[in-house]
């Protein structure tokens, strides 16, 4: 029972939600630089990079266990104690019930007006946040709501994409990697970021997800391939 | 008399592990034990911070670019201004001499 624990110890220091998430972005919006997210944060978009205060659009993951929702209500309640923050009601994905929050904050550009809509999943808070200027919000708050309608959860990357050649390619790069880990006594960042995994298997899987599965979307992909990659260096296992 | 009140309040300080301000005790604490076992103690509704966090500076990304401009606007007329100062200089120098 002891060595089943000692076993079981590294899988509870990380929780890498065991689902695939994705959202549609609304149309002409672009992605922004991906090594300046945070932890949690899975995608960025912005409406223009020629306005001196953008719309903007993130999807991030947290973490929360058993909280319900009115746990995590609080919890709100008491982070954006020093900013205008209202309860606005719910709405429905596929997902489950999304909570949507205003929150406004004053800085030197006038108000900002944040939107977050918070969808709480097998022990994760899916969290899709927009961010705009007040005097703005009339003319995004629709695309907000649209984006934040559309998140979809799968409980694998396979379920969430119509080309059956995916599989075999996961298969396949799963193989290498764990052969990879078992022969190596490198971490697994220094393994995954290695001349020889990103030339011989990473870089040609995501030249494959780019040019195979451009259907799925580019937003599909870019987190497809982000998922992969986490799923690789957290678990070892897709 | 006014050491040992400083060494008596000093200790009481750290045996009661009192916050030295709100936000020590807001940000240290687990909140709801939903976090317990996850790779970094983190309150509850950290992730919808950040989230906030990062989408208003993802919206300030055009601020950063019109500044970047701006320094370099002003960086060139600066450039070009002590360019003029010091030809002219040079002129009344030349002049002054001959």
């Amino acid at each position: 029972m002891r060595w089943l624990l000692i076993f079981l110890l590294p899988f509870t220091l990380f929780a890498f939600e065991p689902f695939f998430t994705v959202i549609d972005p609304p149309k002409g919006w672009l992605f922004t630089d991906p090594s300046k997210y945070e932890d949690g944060v899975k995608v960025v978009f912005i409406a223009s990079n020629k306005k001196m205060f953008s719309p903007s659009l993130t999807l991030t993951v947290e973490y929360v266990g058993n909280a319900s929702i009115a746990q995590y209500t609080k919890a709100l309640e008491k982070i954006y104690r020093r900013d205008d923050f209202q309860e606005l009601g719910t709405f429905k994905t596929s997902t489950g019930t999304a909570h949507l929050f205003q929150i406004d904050r004053k800085n030197q550009w006038g108000t900002i007006r944040i939107l977050q809509a918070i969808t709480l999943h097998e022990g994760f808070a899916l969290i899709q946040t927009g961010a705009c200027l007040k005097k703005e919000f009339l003319e995004v708050h629709e695309t907000y709501l649209n984006a934040f309608k559309s998140l979809r959860t799968t409980s694998s990357i396979l379920t969430s994409c119509s080309d059956p050649s995916l599989e075999k390619r996961l298969e396949e790069i799963t193989k290498c990697w764990r052969k990879l880990c078992l022969t190596s006594k490198d971490d697994k960042e220094s393994l995954f970021t290695s001349s020889f995994f990103q030339n011989n298997h990473w870089k040609p899987f995501v030249n494959y997800i780019e040019s195979a599965l451009e259907s799925e979307g580019i937003c599909w992909q870019f987190l497809a391939v982000k998922h992969i990659q986490e799923t690789l260096l957290s678990e070892n296992a897709l | 008399m006014k050491r040992v009140f400083t060494v008596l309040i000093a200790l009481s300080v750290m045996l009661l592990n009192t916050p030295t301000y709100a936000n020590d005790e807001a940000f240290s604490e687990c909140e709801y034990g939903a976090n317990d076992g996850y790779e970094k103690c983190e309150p509850l509704g950290h992730g919808s911070s950040k989230a906030s966090h990062s989408a208003v500076s993802a919206s300030m990304v055009g601020w950063g670019l019109g500044l970047a401009i701006a320094i370099a606007i002003v960086a060139g007329v600066i450039h070009q201004s002590v360019a003029t100062h010091s030809s002219s200089n040079g002129i009344s120098n030349g002049s002054s001499s001959s």
